[in-house]
């Protein structure tokens, strides 16, 4: 597709990267444009549908002020994804706080016949994703979505491989029962 | 035996979860953050001294209808990059993301051999992206009077987000009374809003078959049908709930 983000070459032309970080505003909403949807899709994934917007504003707020602090020596992608995921983590928590006393808002998942496209079957998986609690939420998105072994969860989050296969364990026998079928445990 | 929705657990920049975002409302989302991120010296000053605004009521009242056709305008930019509605992307290739976590967590992880280089970026030291909630700006009495479709839009999303469901509710059916571009994402906002805070299924499915008149095949059209969906399964509910 024409219009596909292709944040390769956003990487082969740092010199828009630098624009932006320098406060050029036409170089600033351009690269607002490209990275918007799959941070709206990540934010998803993390947070519940009324948070999910407000969340990816934030979250690309804190990406271009923090233009000035990339590095071109990893993967300009895996850094606003990493922006993106501890924004709303960070978010979520403060929502929580806030909301500690309220009741959860009651979740519909779509029935399997009412779309019949991956727009659709995401939309299910985010639907059951916010009846996880947070820890198994992230657990389970870092796991399946981002490539994480448990292993590496472990080790990066600082908690115990254990927790965090039982995190992985509980998450996805919760979404099964969302969603349907069977699957092996997580590695 | 790989379930068939694990298949499509995937993340790129297109075919969701998120709703679908059309052109206007990807240039209109995007012209906010950046308006956060890099706030004009001259607009933060005014904002910060109301008094001295007031002193420039003429100048500012003047000024504010400029932006307000500048703003109008720039929302009817064309579409750049891959923002569209309609754009699709292949499968994200491989990612290795730090885990969520407080500033603790992030500086007493040991770097992994295998991890890319990144730069480190520690949660504390980010930039506060929410502090501009929590200060709203304030503004004189000209300026309310200039405040565009979009402006009411934000501001409805505000209250929304600080759960004045009443407020954005209120708020929303101003864009929509408006008739301006923006009514067609409050239209599907207020629904939204009816159906899951304010109890009311029905009101909810009037908006969103609205928003499917209004706009068939429109960028909000899987959000609105879904959210029709769920209106008549609510209230098939609440019939069979009868006595």
């Amino acid at each position: 597709m024409a219009s596909r983000m292709d944040l390769a070459a956003l990487e082969r032309s740092p010199g828009r990267l630098e624009a932006a970080a320098r406060g050029d505003r036409a170089a600033a909403q351009e690269l607002t444009l490209e990275l918007l949807p799959r941070v709206r899709n990540l934010v998803r994934y993390l947070a519940r549908r009324g948070d999910a917007d407000d969340i990816t504003q934030d979250a690309l707020v804190t990406v271009l002020r923090s233009l000035s602090s990339y590095r071109p020596t990893g993967s300009f992608q895996a850094w606003v994804d990493r922006i993106v995921v501890r924004v709303t983590y960070a978010e979520i928590r403060r929502e929580r706080r806030r909301a500690r006393h309220e009741s959860a808002e009651a979740v519909d998942v779509p029935g399997p016949s009412d779309f019949a496209s991956t727009y659709a079957t995401r939309a299910r998986i985010a639907a059951a994703l916010d009846t996880l609690p947070i820890d198994q939420r992230f657990a389970v998105v870092l796991h399946h979505l981002l490539g994480m072994s448990a292993s590496e969860i472990a080790e990066e989050i600082g908690a115990p491989l254990e927790t965090i296969r039982s995190r992985l364990r509980v998450g996805m026998q919760h979404l099964r029962s969302l969603l349907g079928a069977t699957e092996g445990d997580p590695q | 035996m790989k379930p068939e929705w694990l298949d499509a657990f995937s993340l790129d920049d297109a075919g969701g979860p998120a709703a679908p975002l059309g052109r206007e409302e990807a240039q209109a989302l995007a012209s906010k953050v950046v308006a956060r991120a890099l706030p004009s010296a001259g607009a933060a000053s005014y904002l910060r001294h109301p008094r001295t605004a007031f002193l420039a009521a003429g100048l500012a009242g003047a000024l504010a209808l400029v932006g307000s056709v500048q703003a109008l305008r720039s929302q009817e930019a064309p579409c750049v990059g891959a923002t569209c509605a309609e754009s699709a992307g292949a499968s994200a290739p491989p990612l290795r993301v730090a885990p969520p976590g407080d500033g603790r967590t992030t500086t007493s992880a040991p770097p992994r051999a295998d991890a890319p280089a990144l730069e480190a970026v520690p949660i504390a030291s980010l930039p506060d992206a929410t502090a501009n909630r929590a200060a709203p700006a304030r503004r004189p009495p000209s300026a309310v009077e200039t405040r565009t479709a979009s402006d009411l839009l934000a501001e409805a999303n505000r209250a929304r987000r600080d759960r004045d469901w009443t407020r954005a509710a209120a708020l929303y059916e101003r864009v929509m009374q408006s008739q301006a571009d923006e009514s067609y994402a409050a239209t599907v906002a207020l629904a939204s809003l009816r159906l899951e805070h304010l109890g009311d299924a029905r009101g909810a499915l009037v908006l969103y078959e609205q928003a499917l008149a209004q706009r068939p095949g429109g960028a909000l059209a899987a959000q609105a049908e879904a959210g029709a969906a769920r209106c008549r399964r609510v209230l098939a509910a609440d019939e069979r709930a009868r006595p």
